[in-house]
Order: structure tokens, then sequence, then C-alpha cells
């Protein structure tokens, strides 16, 4: 399944979405003291007028046929997925400790992805993990999380 | 030259700055080749290991990493045809063309001279007109600084590809963020909703790594994992100097060198912009027998020349003024705050031993990228051959750690995540991650800018500007940029 959305239609979404954003910080910031709202008003203002008027160039822009095809299948979405699978990495960070937690994520990541190359996974790691703990730990001295492994 | 800049030269033979260009370098010759990886992105990598060092080690590291990734995109872009950054574009065309016809070695070669030198040049030129230009900075008052913030962000949508106005909408976007944690004037809490994360505000740090490693990462996990970035397996390929050509080549050198230059100073231009010009030149001076996107080195020479001409003075308005002449002086710019200096006339009056050594390891890390070259350049194009579902899952390895070891702040790195899916929204969407990096990093001086102008003013910003002479200056160079941004250039048809 595949969707079509032309350039014009998405920025007149993009554009809302930023009206909508604006709105939303303007009215919050109604109740700032002593000053505080001035900056963010004048924002909001510049935001709205400059949706506004990439709404015109996208309405009277002549030859404007480019589109954005979104498919509507696994690799349109593994963006996605690999966002979620680093915030689980993120998590175990501190359950299993930065090194162990890392070195699950690039093999898990790499399967996701698409990359079945045990040997290349393998070898990067092997290389460099050492490299890591050497450089961030023996010489940067970060004191990144160890977990309950390491 | 300034008399004083000399008194810092010695500076750089100090081993830590000395190993800092190494390391810059060397980062950037290896992130630049890869396409798809850009300079920024080796910059921000670098900013969390700079914490180590003294301010002019760790912007040492920065503008050799700078320097050696722009000369490191021109790699891929002539043995591939892929450019490792977008300053390349223009030397993929002729340079592609030589490779194919079996001149790569010596493709290689222009390359390499022309970036050397014209990152020598660059930096002689940053060491030149940046002292002087600074004392201007003295007579910004409220209305200036506030303006300046404006002129920055106009320059970088300006350069954005696709439409100025997403380009404006991601600074202002950016500006709006940056209001974000508690006010400095009431220690009233701002746009936070009650997450602890956000009451410092939001953080340089990782709004760079995620806008320009993390976002990169997401997009590199699209498509094909088991394909190359550059979609090439094999390279083959061998370096042999020859002098002898270069003196041939020696106008379209100076002419891309020229333009580089010129460009740098200009805050709005930068590499991208300033290859096309030079190429669009060097082909308004053809002969006949010029063979001009069939592999001919002249405009090769043009466009390698004018990209690393660029680096140099692309950073003068940025030391000077605040204002980056391109992406990575924008997140250089970044790294200058984050290390505690100001730029201006007080950085150059309160720490020129900071600034001068700064300047003095730029040149010398170009001298440095020349002979890493030589040894590294067959590693650094078989880098291009690495898979995509290896490199992607690397830069979110090293994007997590370089966040959390620069601040020990686990909210750093969801707000870092936060970025990085921003940013590759934008990326989809042609909308500018630098204009809204800008924005954030220029947002406090544009807010208390426009809160002092109001009060010197009594309400009247505008019949004030007008009294100024140096903000109608700005208010014209604004306008300049916005009228020279929505004008068709010839070398956009390309």
């Amino acid at each position: 399944m595949q969707i079509i959305i032309p350039l014009k239609i998405a920025n007149y979404l993009t554009s809302s979405l930023f009206i909508c954003l604006a709105i939303f910080f303007g009215l919050e910031s109604l109740d700032f003291p002593a000053g505080g709202e001035l900056f963010p008003l004048f924002l909001f203002g510049c935001i709205i007028l400059l949706s506004c008027l990439l709404i015109m160039e996208a309405f009277f822009k002549k030859n404007n046929h480019t589109s954005i095809q979104i498919k509507i299948d696994f690799f349109t979405w593994k963006p996605l997925f690999v966002s979620l699978a680093v915030i689980i990495h993120v998590i175990f960070i501190f359950i299993l400790g930065y090194f162990t937690s890392s070195l699950l994520f690039l093999i898990g990541c790499s399967i996701l992805i698409g990359l079945r190359d045990a040997r290349a996974i393998g070898i990067t790691a092997i290389v460099l993990f050492p490299l890591m703990y050497a450089f961030f730990e023996g010489f940067l001295k970060a004191g990144l999380p160890k977990g309950i492994l390491f | 030259m300034d008399f004083i800049a000399l008194n810092y030269l010695a500076n750089i033979f100090d081993v830590a700055n000395l190993l800092a260009m190494l390391l810059g370098v060397l980062v950037g010759l290896v992130i630049g080749a890869i396409p798809g990886l850009s300079p920024p992105m080796a910059i921000a990598l670098m900013i969390p290991v700079s914490f180590q060092f003294p301010p002019e080690t760790a912007l040492i590291l920065l503008v050799s990493c700078f320097a050696a990734g722009i000369y490191g995109g021109s790699f891929s872009a002539i043995l591939l045809r892929a450019p490792g950054t977008s300053a390349s574009a223009a030397s993929s065309i002729e340079g592609y063309e030589m490779t194919r016809r079996g001149k790569a070695i010596q493709a290689i070669r222009i390359s390499t001279f022309a970036s050397v030198v014209g990152g020598i040049i660059s930096g002689i030129v940053l060491l030149i007109l940046a002292p002087p230009l600074a004392q201007v900075a003295l007579l910004f008052g409220p209305a200036e600084y506030f303006l300046v913030a404006i002129l920055g962000l106009t320059a970088i949508a300006s350069v954005s590809f696709g439409s100025v106005f997403k380009g404006l909408l991601s600074g202002a976007f950016g500006l709006l963020i940056s209001t974000i944690g508690i006010d400095q004037y009431s220690g009233f809490p701002r746009f936070t909703f009650d997450f602890i994360g956000f009451e410092a505000g939001l953080g340089i740090l990782p709004a760079i790594i995620g806008l320009f490693a993390f976002a990169q990462a997401l997009e590199l996990s699209e498509g094909d994992a088991k394909n190359t970035i550059s979609g090439v397996q094999k390279l083959s390929w061998r370096i042999w100097p020859d002098l002898g050509e270069i003196f041939n080549l020696r106008w379209s050198f100076i002419r891309g060198w020229a333009v580089g230059l010129v460009m740098g100073v200009i805050p709005a231009a930068g590499g991208s912009v300033a290859q096309w010009i030079a190429y669009a030149w060097e082909i308004r001076r053809a002969k006949p027998g010029d063979k001009f996107g069939e592999g001919e080195p002249k405009g090769l020479a043009a466009t390698e020349g004018s990209n690393n001409g660029v680096t140099g003075t692309s950073l003068v308005p940025m030391f000077v003024l605040g204002i980056p002449g391109g992406i990575s002086a924008a997140v250089i710019f970044g790294a200058l705050m984050i290390h505690g200096l100001q730029p201006g006339l007080r950085l150059f009056k309160n720490s020129p031993e900071i600034i001068y050594t700064i300047m003095w390891g730029f040149i010398a890390a170009n001298i440095i990228m020349g002979f890493f070259a030589i040894f590294l350049a067959r590693i650094m194009a078989y880098l291009t051959v690495i898979p995509r579902g290896l490199i992607a899952p690397l830069i979110m390895i090293f994007s997590v750690i370089g966040t959390y070891a620069g601040t020990n702040n686990i909210y750093d790195v969801w707000i870092m995540i936060g970025f990085g899916i921003i940013g590759y929204l934008m990326m989809k969407t042609n909308f500018s991650t630098a204009g809204l990096l800008l924005g954030l990093i220029l947002g406090p001086i544009a807010e208390d800018g426009m809160r002092d102008l109001l009060i010197v003013s009594n309400n009247s910003p505008i019949t004030y500007i007008l009294t100024r002479p140096i903000a109608m200056v700005l208010v014209l160079s604004i306008a300049f940029i916005m009228y020279i941004s929505f004008k068709p250039q010839p070398w956009q048809e390309k």
C-alpha cells in the first residue's frame, strides 16, 4: 500500500502544525510574569506569519508537482522501530550496564535494520568495544553506568 | 599580520594541541569520507570528547575536524560520485568523470592540493581579518545584538535547500524552544510542563548530537542494510604526485580559492554555495577544448579550492559577531558557548591565548591534513563500503555515549533522542536542522537584546533602530540576504 501526498498538501499540513504549536505556546506564555511572555509572543507572531507565507507560497507556486510517497510497509517504519530500540537500549543501560546494553543494541539493531552478517557484527564488536572502554573509561573517566553486568 | 597573533604561534607545538589536531583531522577525514555523514556530525560527536581539554585545545580539535571533514567529503565524491558532504557535490561532477576515465589518481591529487592550500590561505585570512573586525562589536548595543541574531537566522535560512520560509520557520521554532526553562529575569519556569529535564533549559550539546548525528543514523537505517552507503563494493586506485599539472591549473585554483574566501566571510554562503559559484565561474571562463561535464580538471580544481577556501573565513563572522558562516561553523559556535567563550571583542581582549591558538591550530591542521591524506587516502575510501546496517547502530551508540559522557545527565540523552527524531522528520520535510540549532543557540542573545531594546527605546524599538547606524546596516543586510534568497541563482539550475 502506498500513500502519495503532493508537496503542496504536505506544506499545508506542516504549516498548520506550526500554527497549532505557535498558538499553544502563545497561550501558555500569557501567564508568564515580569515580561517573560514578550519574546515567546513575538515568536508566536513570527511563526504564524511565516506559516501563512509558506501556505501562500505552496498555493501560488507553479510547477509544484513534487510529492511525498509514503509506503505502508516495514521499510518505511524502520526508523520508528529503530527509535524504539534506542529507547529500550537507554533504559537497559541502567539495568544491564552500558557496555552490555550497547552490545545487545548493536546486534539487535543491525538485525532489525536487515543486516544478518554475523561475522561483520562480531568483528565490529570485538574491535570497537575494547577501544570504547579504553577511551571513555580509561582516558575520559566518563563513569558510564555499570548495572548488574558491565 | 597582527603582532599579538605571532606571540601565540608556539602554542600549537604543545603536545595536547598537536594530539587534538591529529585526532580532529583523523575523525574529520574518516567521517567526511563516508557519504551521508557530514562534518557537522563529526564535530558534534567530538564535542563530548572536547570537554576533557582546555578551551583552546578543545576548539583546535573541532576546527581540525571541520577542515578535514570538508576535504574528506571529496574522496567519495571523486571516487564514487557519492559526495561525503554537500560542499563536495559539485566536485562529484568532474571528479567522478575523471575517475571513470581512469584519472582517479590525478583527481585526488588535484583535490588534495586545492584543499590543503585553500585551507591554509583561508586560515591566514581568518587570522588577519578577525581581530580588527572584532573592534566593530564594541559599538553594539541591545538593538544590534537583537538584529545580529535575526541576521544569523536569516543567513542560515537562505542556504536551506528548498523553501526559505521553511528555513526561517525552523529558526523561529529554535528561538521558541530556547525559551524553555527557568526565565533568568523572573525565575519563573517557562514551558517546562513539569518535566524535570526541561528545568535547566534545552542544552546545546544534546541538540547538536540529536539533530546532526542521531537524525542521520535514523535516515541511514532506511533501505537495504546490506548496501554500502555509496552503493559500491570495491575500489582500486593509487596516488602519485604531479606538481607540473597543478601548475597548469593554477588560475582555476586561484579562482576557486578566491570564491571560497569571499563566500566564507559572507554569513549565508558556506562551501555548499561557494563550490557552485566557483564551478559556474570556471565554466564561463572555458576555452575551446575544455570538456566540462566530461572530467575537466579545471572544474575540479575550482570546486575543491572553493570548498576548503571557505573553511577558515566562515569562522570570521562567528568569532567576531556570533554569526556562523555555515552549518559547521554554527555547530562550532555551539561548542564555543559550551566551553564558556563568548564571541566578540572580549574574546580577543580577554582570552587572546585561546583565540589565536585556535586560529594557528586551524592553519596547522590543514598542513597535517595533507600529510594524513597521503597515508590514509586508500583506507578512507574503503570506509565508504561499510554496510549501512552497521554504520547506523554505531552512530546511535556514539550519540548516546557522547551525550551521557558530556553531561552525566540521563535527561539530556532523552532530549537528544527527541531532537534526533525531530531532526529526522525535518530532513524528510525539507526543514532546516541547522536553522533550528542556530535558533536555539541565538535565542538567549535575541531575547536579552529584545528586552533591553524595549527598555532603552521606551517601547519604541523601530524609532530607536532608525537612529542607530549599525542597526540600520544590519537591517539592510537582512533585507539584502532575503532578496538574494528569493532570487533564483544560476548555479541552482545545475
